[in-house]
């Protein structure tokens, strides 16, 4: 068997995962110091990996904006847009200070002061839009359930405004109640429930019959 | 045992308990006793949505989350999300659908893309696969968020299915899906989104539902198995929950001893 | 269509519109709405004012990036402001990459000079940590390990006198963390909070609090400060009126909004309704 066809074998992936989880897990519960040791490495090797993977972003976006410019296709100007700023930003973040460039480069916190900043405040801001929306929408009496939520929900808005709590202060002790009450206990009941979901999917991968983050779902190609 | 770290010898013991109750259950469906499992109506729309796609001669969106795979909550909800991803994948370039896989975390992108391309090959489809299906946006939450809104304005998806672990840009993402009439399929562990994704799509998973779809659509016997075993969790922690409450309040505190130990 | 059915079926451009004027409306023309002292914000400056004592070290953790700053960091800088008037030591850092860029905003808004403290010896920013929930491990197992240099002067952390009794979680009281979400609170809880009992107060947007709160229920989190109008409250309390007292108006008239659309859609919902029986 050729290397290249060994390489490409589904073992390969799933044992390397099956000795990473390991590596993570064992040094949680045993206190064994050349596990810790090992596994400290390792965690560092991961962290250096996900770093240089960061340029593969940085890679994809210019490929792909690139190519729109080259092929004039739709919204070609914005792609321009779009490298520019990548190559003022990485080249300006660059961390040589002896340069003048890294974090504290005018340029650097121009742009993030005075465009990243605000862009980044009103998409965040859209949702207040997209939430009034929503409420208006979901909050509607179809059925008891749905009713429920009008009555807790409305409630729940009205408790955290200072013009009903001002006027009706008993609101505030009321959405307090559903807020540190039914609702505390449902969110118990996710957290715990989705918490074991992971552990199961944890487990799975451990044992190695959870593939379907790897090629082909795990099969042989 | 003075190896074992103090403080973290129950938790030991417990997921000991679960890796049992999994192996247990695998075991019996290798001998072919497979648990039923209930619909999940979101899972079962995934084919309807790609469909429905096709039929409108619209692109499908697959996104798989925001999260990287290292975190310890949302990383398994990003490696369910590829999961979905994959079988996704898998029945859109069987239909001849087109795919848009949008990505936030460059560490996850090759992985995607990995999954895309290895079904095309599977499919015969290899010279098919365009790489600019799945995209890099942006690493910032909201740039990723702003480019994605402005994909699906654009492309409209006839279906937008969205797995994983999403954060803030949860209900942007499904808002503008029902703006442009798509079919949604969402699905998170995040239990601040899940609010957001029930009221915008039209089928949510809610929870621990996601970490199961990866069986429920490969409809693998061992994986199903699995299932069980988590439930035998979940039973043994509501039973200590309600132990643990009962032996409270009688001011016991055997149970916080047990959880030292 | 009868009013009724257009009510129904709204145009959602509409909402966007009103949404729009009714926040804009009192951040140009601020309406001066009284603001009731919740239970939230007399928890946390109780906190902050009783259980921090002098001597104590502090992390200062703005877990938070540009899109979370309208509503986090006027708590942030109520909080800073507070506990500069007391006689701590605090460590700045986060595990977000634009963590270090919101406390260089904050310092616009206070320096710790003019309250006496001197970098290095009162206070030292170690900036953004890579790695996430395992550097937060990692750093509760050693600053010196998981930190090279300090982010203002780039030198290393023994270069530094607040440093010298400072090397694990066991040497820190207390931290202060502002977030908008992972990684968060439940990591500081699992790395620091379980593994060594330091306490900690967290300050959230509103989205996050349902989910912080079994932790707050339970003890693990010490306090919470939940939003913009408990922060607004907070300011009050601390008799520095800022950021969140300004923006509180638009909280109260948003909300106002909201539960008028309600309202009057569930009206045109059931009237509807009665016309089709």
């Amino acid at each position: 068997m050729k290397m290249g066809e060994v390489l490409k074998r589904i073992e390969i992936p799933i044992a390397l995962t099956i000795i990473a989880t390991l590596l993570q897990v064992l040094p949680y519960y045993f206190d064994i110091p050349a596990l810790s040791s090992v596994a400290s490495t390792t965690t560092n090797a991961v962290l250096l990996i996900v770093a240089y993977a960061t340029f593969v972003g940085v890679i994809s976006i210019l490929l792909v904006h690139g190519k729109r410019v080259q092929r004039r296709s739709e919204g070609w100007h914005f792609s321009i847009l779009v490298v520019v700023f990548v190559a003022i930003m990485v080249l300006t973040g660059l961390p040589l200070q002896e340069f003048g460039l890294g974090t504290n480069n005018s340029i650097f916190n121009w742009i993030f002061t005075y465009i990243l900043t605000p862009l980044g405040g009103t998409t965040y801001s859209i949702l207040a839009f997209f939430i009034t929306s929503a409420a208006v929408r979901a909050f509607k009496a179809r059925n008891i359930e749905a009713a429920i939520v009008l009555v807790s929900g409305t409630l729940m808005v009205m408790g955290n405004a200072p013009i009903f709590t001002n006027s009706v202060p008993v609101l505030a002790d009321i959405s307090l109640w559903i807020r540190n009450i039914p609702n505390m206990a449902t969110m118990r009941g996710v957290m715990i429930g989705a918490a074991l979901g992971a552990v199961a999917l944890a487990v799975r991968t451990l044992m190695g019959i959870e593939r379907g983050y790897l090629r082909g779902g795990g099969g042989d190609e | 045992m003075a190896f074992l770290i103090q403080g973290r010898v129950f938790g030991l013991v417990c997921l000991l308990f679960i890796m049992a109750a999994v192996a247990y259950y695998i075991k019996r469906a290798q001998a072919g006793v497979v648990p039923k499992v209930r619909r999940i109506p979101g899972i079962d729309a995934i084919d309807e949505s790609i469909g429905r796609a096709v039929e409108m001669g619209r692109p499908v969106f697959c996104s798989h989350g925001i999260a990287t795979l290292r975190d310890a909550t949302a990383g398994p909800q990003t490696i369910a999300g590829l999961s979905v991803l994959n079988y996704v994948a898998k029945r859109c370039v069987a239909v001849g659908a087109k795919i848009v896989v949008p990505v936030r975390q460059p560490e996850v992108w090759p992985i995607a893309a990995d999954i895309v391309e290895t079904e095309y090959k599977l499919a015969g489809k290899g010279a098919e696969f365009d790489p600019e299906c799945v995209q890099f946006l942006s690493s910032q939450q909201f740039g990723f968020s702003s480019s994605y809104m402005g994909l699906m304005m654009r492309d409209k998806p006839g279906a937008n299915i969205m797995v994983g672990a999403y954060w803030a840009e949860s209900l942007q993402l499904s808002e503008t899906g029902a703006r442009i009439g798509a079919m949604q399929i969402t699905g998170t562990a995040q239990t601040s989104q899940i609010p957001f994704f029930l009221v915008t799509s039209d089928y949510c998973l809610i929870g621990e539902e996601i970490f199961s779809a990866g069986a429920y659509l490969t409809n693998d016997a061992m994986l199903i198995a699995s299932l069980a075993g988590q439930d035998v969790g979940r039973i043994f922690a509501v039973l200590l929950g309600l132990l643990g409450a009962i032996v409270m309040t009688v001011g016991s505190r055997i149970f916080l001893d047990l959880f030292a130990m | 269509m009868s009013i009724m059915d257009k009510i129904n079926n709204l145009d959602r451009r509409i909402i966007y519109l009103l949404a729009w004027i009714f926040v804009l409306y009192p951040l140009i023309f601020p309406l001066g709405l009284p603001i009731p002292i919740s239970s939230d914000a007399r928890a946390w400056h109780s906190y902050v004012e009783n259980n921090i004592h002098d001597g104590d070290t502090v992390i200062f953790a703005p877990m938070y990036g540009t899109s979370g700053m309208p509503e986090l960091f006027p708590m942030t800088v109520a909080t800073m402001k507070h506990i500069l008037e007391k006689d701590v030591k605090f460590v700045v850092l986060s595990f977000w990459t634009e963590g270090p860029l919101v406390f260089n905003a904050l310092l616009r808004q206070v320096d710790p000079a003019d309250y006496g403290k001197v970098y290095g010896v009162d206070w030292i920013n170690l900036g953004y940590i890579p790695g996430s929930e395992t550097a937060m491990g990692a750093l509760a197992t050693s600053f010196q390990n998981s930190v090279a240099n300090d982010y203002v002067e780039r030198r290393p952390l023994s270069d530094f006198p607040i440093m010298e009794n400072i090397y694990t979680a066991t040497d820190i009281d207390l931290i202060i963390s502002f977030e908008t979400g992972t990684p968060g609170a439940p990591e500081w809880l699992r790395q620091w909070n379980t593994a060594y009992g330091v306490n900690i107060i967290v300050g959230c947007i509103g989205v996050s609090v349902p989910g912080m709160i079994p932790y707050v229920t339970s003890g693990q989190i010490s306090a919470l400060m939940p939003g913009l109008t408990v922060s607004a409250e907070y300011e009050l309390l601390l008799q520095k009126p800022g950021l969140a007292v300004a923006g509180v108006d638009a909280v109260s008239t948003s909300h106002l909004l909201i539960v008028l659309l309600v309202v009057i859609g569930n009206i045109a919902f059931f009237m509807t309704k009665e016309e089709e029986k």
